[in-house]
């Protein structure tokens, strides 16, 4: 059976912050990821890989480093590259080479990392462009795409706020609907090629837990973007917005595997296990 | 610096509507769902030529997963252009079986940190629909001695939300790792019910995600993260918690990716229990300002978060990502 080979992985997307909320770490081991992404890791003198700084439509800063494997060896094996805009943008990360090489388009991607100004870090996962299989899933399970988060959270007396960080990295715009569990709704038109802070109070509650969910004219990646009300640069917490899951809540599986479950769960109700 | 033209782009775009036939599918070429229901309506059709002459999804190739979709679609339902069959999944039960997910993550529930855990159980968008059903939950709270502390049960009903507030369950630890499993009662989808845990402070609040508790791990995958030291501070603490009933021995393994520097330190994990690793304590001194990557070795099968407590006393955490 012939395996399918790509010539190319889909594009990772890290948000890179203004300069005042931090800088965008990204951290690479490249034998880590190839191991786990080519079968048997085979010889390759020319693999492009591409950083792309994007700020309001255009390309900041282009960088290709080619990346040879000779032997099982990754060359060079880590890249450590630090970015930071004027305002809020993305890094667009390509990875292709010339002959069928990589067994999957999408694969494990490590953090990224914000940098805050007066030290400590979050982490930040990025997003593939692309060829994400819970959100095709998705869409073919409910026609609709769908993000969500469930623990959005504002509290003006502590100085605590909840905004999103939505990117368009394809080539048209796009408008984003984002809405509340009562029913209301922002809309947010993303220019190609941009980025865009969207403060959630006004589907916040003070005090409250809201659950939101995301959607709009084109899939999109986003994060959930946790800072302080007086001074939005300052950033406690960055995390990637949720996917809905189609999967299905009962499934068919083996009259063994069944047993095993029970079992199972047996056990971890009465406290035995865990 | 290249600048993207979207004038031509903006001049065709519409507003798009996932699920109306009359809609652009992509928006380079001005090309509806209509337009490729139509060609694939042709006989002795075939999806490359199609491709050829509509040019549909050769430019930013964008609209090549509504692509995917929309000729799926054609093939189910062959000419009749249907929109998803939202109720596909509302299917004979016999011989079906409830799916449980069973997650886990740790909390903290001391020196005014509170841990609240929210699930929530909606359809697409909150509209109406089949999607959302009932499911039961059971909650432990287990200390960092392995012992369970709290087990709470109730039931998140569809279209609804939960919220448990760690710190009001009477015994809950000042810190340890909690289980929640949630087990459908009927057919319908997981959606949005991957809970979340919220991380509340006097003036800051960080929120991340449970994991599987299947993808505890101590071979392979999800034993290394990278962090990032500033002034020869990482701010960093590992949560590592033991699913099996043995405890175990940690060694945490931490190396430069931009100089020679590593760094090591020994832990002790109890069986069902969890460990607190604190870096910046464990580890005599870290390079100024590097990139390093810590890895987290374990006799027996365990789940790691990384928490990182900021200067100015504010918290963020996530867990380990599923890298080899």
């Amino acid at each position: 059976m012939t395996e399918k080979l790509y010539y190319y992985i889909s594009p990772w997307l890290y948000p890179v912050m203004p300069e005042a909320s931090g800088r965008t770490v990204v951290s690479l081991d490249f034998q880590a990821l190839l191991y786990d992404a080519v079968p048997g890791l085979s010889d390759n003198d020319a693999l492009t890989l591409t950083f792309d700084l994007w700020y309001e439509g255009s390309i900041q800063n282009t960088e290709v480093i080619i990346l040879k494997v000779k032997d099982g060896v990754v060359t060079p094996r880590h890249i450590n590259r630090d970015y930071g805009l004027p305002g809020y943008g993305y890094l667009h990360m390509t990875l292709t080479t010339d002959v069928p090489y990589f067994a999957k388009l999408e694969f494990e991607k490590g953090y990224g990392l914000l940098m805050r100004p007066g030290g400590g870090f979050t982490t930040v996962l990025p997003q593939a462009k692309y060829a994400v299989s819970v959100i095709i899933d998705n869409i073919k399970g409910t026609g609709t795409f769908c993000l969500v988060h469930p623990a959005q959270y504002m509290d003006v007396k502590h100085d605590i706020t909840d905004s999103a960080l939505l990117l368009n990295p394809y080539d048209g715009p796009l408008v984003a609907t984002i809405m509340n569990q009562a029913g209301k709704k922002i809309k947010e038109k993303i220019p190609s090629g941009s980025a865009r802070l969207i403060s959630l109070e006004p589907l916040l509650v003070d005090g409250q837990q809201t659950c939101i969910m995301y959607s709009g004219t084109n899939r999109y990646p986003g994060w959930d973007v946790r800072h302080s009300r007086s001074n939005p640069d300052n950033i406690y917490n960055m995390d990637h917005l949720e996917y809905y899951r189609s999967n299905k809540a009962f499934r068919k599986i083996k009259t063994s595997l069944r047993l095993v479950n029970t079992g199972k769960r047996l056990l971890r109700q009465m406290g035995y296990i865990r | 610096m290249t600048q993207i033209n979207t004038e031509s782009i903006n001049a065709t775009a519409e507003t798009r509507k996932c699920g109306d036939g009359a809609d652009i599918l992509c928006v380079c070429f001005g090309t509806t769902r209509d337009d490729v229901r139509e060609y694939m309506s042709r006989p002795g059709c075939s999806v490359d030529d199609m491709i050829q002459e509509t040019k549909i999804g050769t430019k930013c190739t964008a609209c090549l997963l509504d692509l995917d979709i929309t000729l799926h679609d054609i093939q189910q339902s062959r000419g009749s252009g249907s929109a998803v069959d939202r109720n596909s999944h509302i299917e004979n039960l016999a011989g079906s079986t409830p799916v449980e997910h069973l997650d886990s993550a740790f909390f903290v529930c001391k020196d005014g940190i509170k841990t609240i855990l929210r699930i929530a159980n909606f359809t697409p968008m909150f509209e109406e629909g089949p999607e959302s059903v009932a499911h039961n939950y059971t909650l432990w709270l287990i200390g960092e001695d392995g012992r369970i502390a709290v087990t709470d049960r109730g039931v998140i009903g569809a279209n609804t939300q939960i919220e448990i507030d760690f710190s009001q369950l009477a015994k809950c630890p000042s810190q340890g790792w909690f289980l929640i499993s949630c087990i459908p009662t009927g057919p319908g989808f997981y959606g949005t019910l991957r809970p979340q845990a919220l991380l509340v402070g006097d003036t800051w609040a960080s929120s991340y995600h449970v994991q599987p508790q299947y993808a505890a791990s101590n071979v392979y995958r999800r034993l290394s993260i990278v962090i990032k030291s500033a002034k020869h501070l990482t701010h960093s603490s590992l949560y590592i918690f033991n699913g099996e009933r043995n405890g175990g021995k940690i060694i945490v393994e931490v190396d430069s990716r931009e100089s020679d520097f590593h760094g090591t330190c020994n832990a002790y994990v109890a069986a069902n229990g969890m460990c607190v690793v604190d870096l910046d304590k464990e580890i005599a001194s870290f390079p100024e300002s590097e990139c390093m990557l810590v890895t987290v070795e374990s006799e027996t099968i365990t789940k790691k978060y990384l928490a990182t407590v900021q200067p100015d006393g504010q918290w963020s955490a996530d867990h380990f990502p599923t890298l080899p």
